[in-house]
């Protein structure tokens, strides 16, 4: 099993630098020259030559990723353009305001979704499967921007329940903190909720059906222990595997959760940086975002490889 | 004699010299069972009625379709959700299981009615020990506390000749070999010490050395549990090694019954009679290779044929036979209104061809036609990103490198096959037989050998020169199902080889693939059909068909009947002798098992791990001398007769030993029951060489491997 | 919700009906989609506006029929990209193996460790905003996960004996893929593509939403939504609107995409007793 990890963290190593190449290579795609940018309109040949050499742009390109890549790896992610800071704290400030968001939708999502999932499979075709199918499908059919919306009119807008926008740091007011979080976590794990209970569905369904659950019946077992002693832990599998997928989704969603609740998190920092063009904050901000899915994916794996004897103790006769 | 219309089970008014007199522990009457499909409920099992009782065996055979299985299902109360029982009844030690509630039933379950699934490994969950998931089963029924619970664990591996149960008790079931999985199900299956046993087919996916162990330890286990036990099998040797009595289903129906000495010697209803006749036996010649066979194929469920469900193959049918048929009450049971009349006759006997005649003379042989030499497969296991490991040592203090293990498919492997000649290749599975013929086709690349065809080594060839040679050899695989392109018709698939290699022009492909069609016997219309429309015989056909349409000069047939039913083998086989017969096609056939070989083949390669064991032709490698493995082969066999079988002496070999060969010393040392020391692990043995290219390859002498078996 | 034979019907006729709006957009409209209505800004709906009207007085029945079309385009070159791009990607890596196979694979494990929408993000940012940009950058975003299938659809058929029966013959790899292998994996491949569809459509949605995707006179849905959220409380059937015609979109594809699934596994599975 150790060497099964070993291999998976080097594997996902050189993922993650495949990756910053492939960002690095994208970003200087863009076009706009960055030292322009900086500049502004106002500005003349040498002061232009005289920035471009101080940013290093003039070097060729490996040189330039290899800089910058050292950066990385010593913590230095570069200094924004626009707010000419460098990239690092903006960064970690933005990842722990969403890291609460995330962290709360994923813990919601496997919970609330597994349950389902699970109650839906264990009474198949019976009213409560029906119901938690019917709930499901509405989730994963509606856009969760429109979720969103639609939960700002009612809860926030007609009931006025709770605040539609903004944050606050929760040492100053932690019941606003958490008031503000509300939301936004349920608007992306309404989503993730359906998607997961409708793979635990699918999945325990294969396992409920299956041979050896057959065997167990057989054997004059209690439903209950067939079910969560048996059954569950292998129509789990699935599920973990997506939890990690979801988690990459769960980035992309941040983004448009935190614009339709104007939350500033990571995701708006990503929107904002784009949209400038500000080339170090994006390409550090997609790096970041990808480590972490890596992460994510590594942990799946290995909650995979934990659960699932077979690949535990391979071949050992 | 008898009224003919009352129900067998009526055994509360039985007169006293019947069977059924005593109290059964397990009786099911009149069982019905349908399920839900397209256009209607379909039975499965129709107005089945026997009865067990305490330390009997009971055997259901029959093969696919006959809803043997079914019937399990419906005594464990364990039906598909789509299948419900339409009428009768399932009675243990007198209650009426149908009248339990359903907690009641639970409880009984895995406590007085056990059952033995067919494949071990899928029926234990693969995330909890063994040794828990049995203690599982005595926690909740006898209420034991888990230490008390755990021994009796280990004592019931013991008591099904686990090695080291302790220590087996917490290995993981994919940890385990088939057969010890199967010695698990067992040991939960009599944990309650159980009224009623049943056993679905639990060696059909073990292989013959193990399949022999695990009857032993039924044998044995009879004499020790007071459990009536219902055996089910298609595999007439197991029925005739431990079952008392016989029931014998077909399509549903239960077509006859009675004790085991009666059905194997004195069988009543024509298609047991059909079915003993047609299964290949190691103590029986047949002339011209031709087997009796029974003609046609199983009715599917849901389109019975009117009366009697066997009538379109009997050969006795007569006019009567196509109206509903009543059950006897004669001193055996039987569903058929001829059987008076044809006590005294048998399965008609196979009628040889004309080209048989003709081929009688010419015998096979001469100059070899392919010489295969020193063939040998590698494999790599893990390599690519697998491969890779860290180690300690090394610069770093870390190492990674890759570690690759060799594994020797196929062992420097040397064999002739001559002109018109079967050569069958048989072994267990993982021997490499499979991989050699695939070698031979040029499906697998050697990695080390020739493959020397008229003048030409095959094994070297590329390109156009292999693609021209290629129509020369073709392979018939094993599963039907797989064999054909499912979105192609029979037409379609069969035009595929002759339009390649250019034999036959657009224009006449029709009338061509007709003659293909009508050389394996199947009406032209399936020219128009899809695979999913053939049963599996005849899928069978069409791939031979197929293989055949390049007229090649060497055919390879990889078990082509293992996966077809009991009762359609010998036809096809027939059909394949006929065929070569008439073409003077040699084939190479791969199988493993022993009683086909000995009907069909001329010469016989044993193969064990990737070596030849013995070759030689069939009816001297089948007498002594022989091979230690062969020997150990031949004895594992169940023969389908009853004294016979519970007589034969089993040479028993100790499961799957050490894992992949070095490359020297003999491959069966592991097991062989008699070898003699660490020669036979380190020095590659000699090869003995007797008469009509007879070879075995052992370091003892000759004498010491003559012997008798049977 | 496997519903099998209901489902396939509701959905699509769904689908049919949307695509035939998208179709005939231009002879359904009451209004022209940009034409303003000053003094009826902000209107409820009524007999006049059926769906009411936007900020700018323009009549959101209107725009909604007009936006069909955008949307449906989206969505289906999102498709075509995706299994374009996927299914042969896919089927060369399972059928040939070995060091393609492991680099390819590599190559989309990379593509699939971005966030979808993100690099969608990126690249509609590298190039110009556009809608049929968007369909683009989804569907290769989505492409790796078809091909992951197409993969393993593959590896399962290349094992069967058929294949190795073609083989055999000395067949062409050409045919072998496409005239054995190919015509099996339709029916895995279609129900993974009717799933992957909707993900495809609602993330080209999202980036609409983010003002990525149509730019404006041009009108979808994902945009009308954008525009209508500061008008949330007062005129909350500006977003309402095209949101639910999005919303039966997809629920109509995933209800085509479930009967797909019931229609097609059974009877292959029904199939395969002999």
């Amino acid at each position: 099993m150790g060497g099964y990890l070993a291999r998976r963290v080097l594997y996902m190593v050189f993922t993650l630098w495949l990756v910053t190449l492939l960002v690095f290579l994208l970003t200087h795609l863009l076009p706009g020259n960055v030292a322009v940018m900086i500049l502004g309109q106002y500005q003349n040949v040498e002061q232009l030559r005289a920035l471009e050499a101080k940013l290093g742009l003039n070097d060729p390109l490996p040189v330039q990723y290899w800089r910058w890549l050292r950066g990385i790896l010593h913590g230095d992610l570069g200094t924004s353009i626009v707010m000419d800071r460098p990239v690092a704290p903006i960064l970690w400030e933005r990842i722990e305001r969403s890291a609460p968001v995330a962290i709360a939708a994923l813990l919601v999502t496997a919970i609330v979704g597994i349950v389902l999932g699970t109650v839906a499979a264990v009474h198949e075709n019976r009213p409560v499967d029906h119901a938690v199918s019917v709930v499901s499908f509405l989730g994963i059919s509606v856009p969760e921007f429109f979720w969103g919306i639609v939960l700002i009119l009612v809860v926030a807008g007609y009931f006025e329940l709770l605040p539609s926008s903004g944050y606050v740091p929760p040492t100053t007011d932690p019941l606003g903190w958490l008031a503000r979080l509300v939301l936004p976590v349920t608007t992306l794990a309404l989503t993730l909720v359906a998607h997961t209970s409708r793979l635990t569905r699918s999945s325990m369904l294969d396992v409920l059906r299956s041979q050896y659950v057959r065997a167990a019946r057989a054997r004059g077992l209690p439903e209950r222990s067939v079910v969560y002693r048996h059954a569950l832990r292998n129509g789990l599998l699935p599920t973990v595997t997506v939890l990690a997928g979801n988690f990459g989704w769960l980035m992309g969603g941040l983004v448009v959760v935190e614009t339709v609740f104007a939350f500033p998190g990571l995701g708006g920092l990503l929107v904002f940086a784009i949209q400038q063009r500000d080339i170090p904050l994006v390409e550090a901000a997609i790096v970041v975002i990808a480590g972490l899915y890596a992460v994510a994916n590594l942990a799946a794996d290995v909650a995979y490889t934990y659960l699932d004897p077979r690949i535990r103790y391979s071949g050992a006769r | 004699m008898g009224s003919g219309t009352r129900s067998i089970l009526d055994w509360r008014g039985a007169p006293a010299d019947s069977p059924m007199a005593d109290h059964p522990v397990l009786a099911v009457e009149r069982l019905t069972v349908t399920y839900a499909a397209e256009g209607g409920r379909v039975r499965a099992v129709d107005d089945v009625s026997f009865a067990i009782q305490r330390g009997e065996v009971l055997g259901l055979v029959g093969e696919s379709g006959s809803g043997k299985s079914t019937v399990a299902a419906a005594v464990i109360g364990l039906l598909a959700a789509n299948a419900r029982v339409e009428s009768g009844r399932v009675l243990i030690e007198g209650e009426n299981l149908g009248a339990l509630s359903a907690e009641a039933f639970r409880r009984l379950r895995g406590n007085r009615l056990t059952m033995v699934f067919q494949d071990p490994l899928s029926s234990l969950t693969p995330s909890i020990r063994v040794g828990e998931q049995i203690a599982e089963v005595l926690r909740v029924h006898r209420g034991l506390r888990p230490d008390a619970a755990e021994r009796r664990t280990i004592e019931l591996l013991a008591s099904v000749e686990v090695p080291d149960p302790a220590l087996r008790a917490r290995a993981y079931p994919h940890q385990l070999s088939g057969g010890m999985q199967q010695r698990v199900l067992i040991a939960m299956a009599l944990a309650c010490d159980p009224d009623v046993l049943i056993m679905d087919e639990p060696t059909t996916a073990l292989d013959v050395t193990t399949e022999a162990t695990i009857l032993d330890l039924v044998a044995d286990l009879k004499r020790r549990v007071r459990a009536g036990i219902l055996y089910i099998t298609h595999d007439m040797g197991v029925v005739a090694r431990l079952c008392d009595r016989v029931a014998v289903l077909y399509a549903g129906q239960l077509l006859e019954e009675g004790t085991a000495e009666e059905i194997f010697h004195r069988p009543r209803h024509p298609y047991t009679k059909g079915l003993l006749a047609s299964i290949p036996r190691l103590d029986r010649a047949y002339t011209g290779k031709r087997l009796p066979s029974i003609p046609g194929s199983i009715p599917s469920p849901g389109a019975l044929p009117p009366g009697c469900v066997f009538g379109p193959r009997c050969p006795f049918a007569a006019g009567g036979c196509a109206e509903r048929v009543q059950p006897r009450r004669e001193p055996l049971w039987v569903r058929c209104e001829r059987a008076q009349s044809l006590t005294e006759v048998g399965w008609p006997d196979a009628v040889p061809e004309a080209a048989d005649a003709g081929m009688k003379g010419a015998a096979p042989g001469g100059d070899p036609l392919v010489r295969v030499k020193g063939l040998s497969k590698e494999f790599q296991q893990g390599g690519g990103w697998e491969g890779w490991r860290l180690d300690r040592g090394g610069v770093l203090g870390l190492r990674l490198h890759q570690a690759h293990r060799i594994v020797r498919a196929v062992d420097g492997v040397s064999l002739d096959l001559r002109h018109g000649e079967t050569l069958a290749l048989v072994g267990e599975s993982g021997c490499g037989k499979t991989t050699l013929g695939r070698m031979i086709v040029r499906l697998i690349d050697p990695t080390a050998g020739s493959v020397v065809f008229d003048g030409t080594d095959l094994a070297v060839l590329r390109g156009r020169a292999l693609r021209r040679r290629r129509r020369e050899f073709q392979i018939v695989f094993q599963n039907p199902d797989s064999s054909l392109n499912p979105r192609r018709r029979v037409g379609e698939t069969l035009a595929r080889p002759l339009i390649v290699f250019g034999l036959a022009e657009r224009a006449r492909l029709g009338p061509a693939i007709g003659a293909l069609l009508r050389m394996v016997q199947l009406p032209e219309e399936y020219a128009e059909r899809y695979p999913h429309e053939l049963s599996g015989g005849e899928k069978q056909r069409v791939a031979i068909a197929r293989a055949l349409a390049t007229r090649p000069r060497v055919a390879v047939l990889d078990e082509p009947v293992t996966a077809l039913d009991v009762s359609v083998r010998a036809s096809v086989l027939n059909l394949l002798v006929a065929l070569q017969a008439e073409i003077g096609l040699p084939y190479l056939l791969i199988a493993h098992d022993l009683a086909v070989v000995r009907q069909v083949a001329d010469r016989v390669a044993v193969m064990y791990r990737g070596r030849l064991c013995e070759v030689g032709p069939a009816d001297v490698v089948f007498a002594p001398p022989f091979h230690p493995y062969t020997r150990a082969l031949l004895s594992a066999i169940p023969i389908p007769e009853p004294a016979a079988a519970r007589r034969a002496e089993r040479i028993r070999l100790t499961e799957m030993g050490s894992p992949a060969t070095t490359g020297h010393g003999c491959p069966f040392s592991g097991r062989c029951p008699v070898r003699i020391g660490p020669i036979c692990d380190e020095v590659t043995p000699r090869v003995h060489v007797l008469d009509r290219g007879h070879t075995i390859v052992c370091h003892h002498e000759l004498a010491t491997l003559g012997g008798d078996t049977r | 919700m496997s519903r099998g034979r209901p489902a396939l019907i509701v959905g699509g006729a769904i689908v049919v009906a949307i695509v035939l709006i998208a179709l005939l957009a231009p002879w359904l409209v009451r209004y022209p989609p940009t034409e303003f209505h000053v003094k009826d800004r902000l209107a409820p709906p009524s007999a006049d506006y059926w769906f009411g009207t936007d900020e700018f007085g323009r009549d959101v029945y209107s725009r909604v029929m007009i936006g069909t079309r955008l949307s449906i385009l989206i969505g289906f070159v999102a498709m075509a990209v995706c299994m374009g791009v996927g299914t042969p990607l896919g089927l060369l890596a399972g059928y040939v193996g070995g060091r393609t196979d492991e680099v390819l694979m590599r190559g989309l494990d990379i593509l699939m460790s971005f966030p979808s929408i993100i690099f969608g993000m990126l690249i509609l940012t590298l190039t110009s905003p556009g809608p049929l940009k968007t369909a683009v950058a989804v569907g290769i975003v989505y492409a790796p996960t078809i091909a992951r299938i197409a993969r393993s659809v593959t590896l399962s058929i290349k094992e069967e004996d058929y294949v190795a029966a073609a083989r055999s013959r000395g067949e062409s790899h050409l045919y072998i893929l496409f005239g054995e292998i190919l015509p099996n994996t339709w029916a895995p491949l279609t129900v993974e593509a009717s799933l992957r569809v909707t993900f495809a459509i609602l993330a080209a949605a999202a980036l609409s939403f983010l003002g990525l995707g149509a730019q404006p006179p041009d009108t979808d849905w994902g945009l009308m939504i954008a525009e209508a959220r500061k008008f949330m409380t007062v005129a909350p059937w500006i977003a309402l609107f095209p949101g639910a015609a999005m919303c039966l979109t997809v629920v109509g594809l995933n209800l085509l995409g479930d009967g797909l699934r019931d229609a097609l596994d059974p009877r292959l599975a029904r199939r395969a007793r002999g």
